[in-house]
């Protein structure tokens, strides 16, 4: 390709630059925009950067020799690397799906994208409250967390309540394949006695599965009297499985089986 | 099957086949519009060197499947033919591409588009600037700003 006659880049029209950056991955737009100031414009779109999907991470560049992936940690996201490729349009993503986690990276999306609605994370080492620790509420409507074959999560109900009581617009929490000890006793307690005479008014979804303990019918009534507009709830342990979905008559269709 | 005459903007006539034509929405909806016609559709933005090109495409795809454009888009795969075609100057790449842009030509327009985004793909600020003769229009305020952002990219 001949480099010196051809300074017709600069030609194209906004739209059809923007076509040819949309297949760019996400290390692609970080170099894309320091190249001039006209694409920089093009890449920080905010549409471009309202849903981030950030798979394990791979090498920015395919000329570097990367290391045999002999170590798990060895895909997960850093801090720094989350800054470099996120930092000038963490205001624009609304939509957030990562995997390959820690605490710090969870703790920073939450609290550095101020239009967060929806956030996915999937496969971590180690995952525990510290990722859920938050300073301020959060718009989150969808929280997901999904393991990898029952994965280890070190988060308590406490930490889980918590953290849910900072989100105030949560439609949906859904944490799936991973085991987790939400101790049904604490994490109502500590839900209610913040809670005093309100609800949980927004939650219509609640999926918890590979519970370390299993909830009684009695612990369920109590979830759901602080979720008045929850419509589905599955709680699964190791002893047992708990379905329920509101009908339109407002009744509840229970299935429960014992695993 | 009957034929359309195409008009280049430097006043050379092609004669092409209706359905190769057709794969232009513009030239599908102008023939539409106006419906049996003699007089050649006049093309004011397409060079004679550009259509020729495009009508080579239009011809090799003719009887292509009129795809729903973007399921496909993310993907760079480019089909052989299409690579090969694509072998161009830069000069020529990106008069196709403007003339897909306006013939309305969307699969031509995504095979130029995703040519462009190989030539770019693994590359350095640098040498994008470099392949495409860009000037570096930043003040030294945000040369500064790019290189602290680029620290914290550690691995590059």
């Amino acid at each position: 390709m001949s480099t010196v006659d051809a300074p017709l880049v600069h030609d194209l029209p906004t739209e059809i630059l923007d076509r040819i950056f949309s297949s760019a991955d996400i290390w692609q737009l970080a170099t894309l925009r320091q190249v001039c100031s006209h694409w920089r414009c093009i890449v920080d779109k905010p549409s471009r950067w309202k849903r981030v999907l950030l798979r394990e991470r791979s090498q920015p560049r395919q000329k570097r020799i990367s290391s045999p992936p002999s170590a798990f940690t060895s895909n997960l996201w850093t801090l720094d690397s989350l800054r470099y490729l996120l930092n000038p349009n963490l205001h624009h993503i609304q939509s957030l799906t990562i995997s390959g986690v820690r605490d710090s990276t969870v703790r920073f999306i939450l609290l550095q994208c101020p239009l967060l609605e929806n956030l996915e994370i999937m496969s971590w080492n180690t995952l525990s409250n510290h990722a859920l620790t938050l300073i301020h509420h959060l718009n989150l409507r969808c929280f997901k967390i999904i393991g990898i074959v029952d994965q280890f999560l070190a988060i308590d109900a406490l930490s889980l309540a918590h953290f849910i009581l900072f989100c105030p617009s949560l439609h949906k929490l859904s944490i799936n394949h991973c085991r987790i000890c939400v101790h049904p006793d604490i994490f109502l307690k500590q839900l209610r006695s913040r809670l005093g005479d309100s609800c949980l008014y927004t939650m219509t979804s609640i999926i918890l599965s590979s519970l370390q303990q299993p909830w009684s019918r009695h612990h369920v009534d109590q979830l759901l009297a602080l979720c008045p507009s929850l419509y589905h709830l599955r709680l699964e342990s190791k002893s047992s499985t708990i379905i329920m979905t509101k009908q339109l008559d407002s009744q509840y269709i229970t299935v429960t089986a014992m695993n | 099957m009957s034929n359309v005459r195409l008009l280049s903007s430097d006043n050379e006539e092609f004669v092409v086949q209706k359905e190769v034509a057709e794969r232009s929405v513009l030239i599908k909806n102008m023939l539409e519009d106006v419906g049996e016609t003699d007089s050649a559709i006049p093309l004011p933005n397409v060079t004679a060197k550009v259509l020729k090109k495009v009508i080579e495409w239009c011809d090799h795809h003719s009887s292509d499947p009129v795809t729903t454009d973007e399921t496909e888009r993310r993907t760079t795969d480019i089909d052989e033919w299409d690579q090969k075609f694509m072998e161009v100057d830069q000069e020529t790449l990106f008069d196709i591409i403007l003339a897909a842009n306006y013939l309305d030509i969307k699969p031509l327009l995504d095979v130029g588009c995703k040519t462009v985004a190989n030539m770019i793909k693994g590359k350095t600020a640098e040498e994008i600037r470099k392949i495409f003769n860009i000037v570096n229009d930043f003040t030294p305020e945000e040369e500064a700003q790019i290189r602290k952002e680029n620290e914290w990219a550690e691995d590059r």
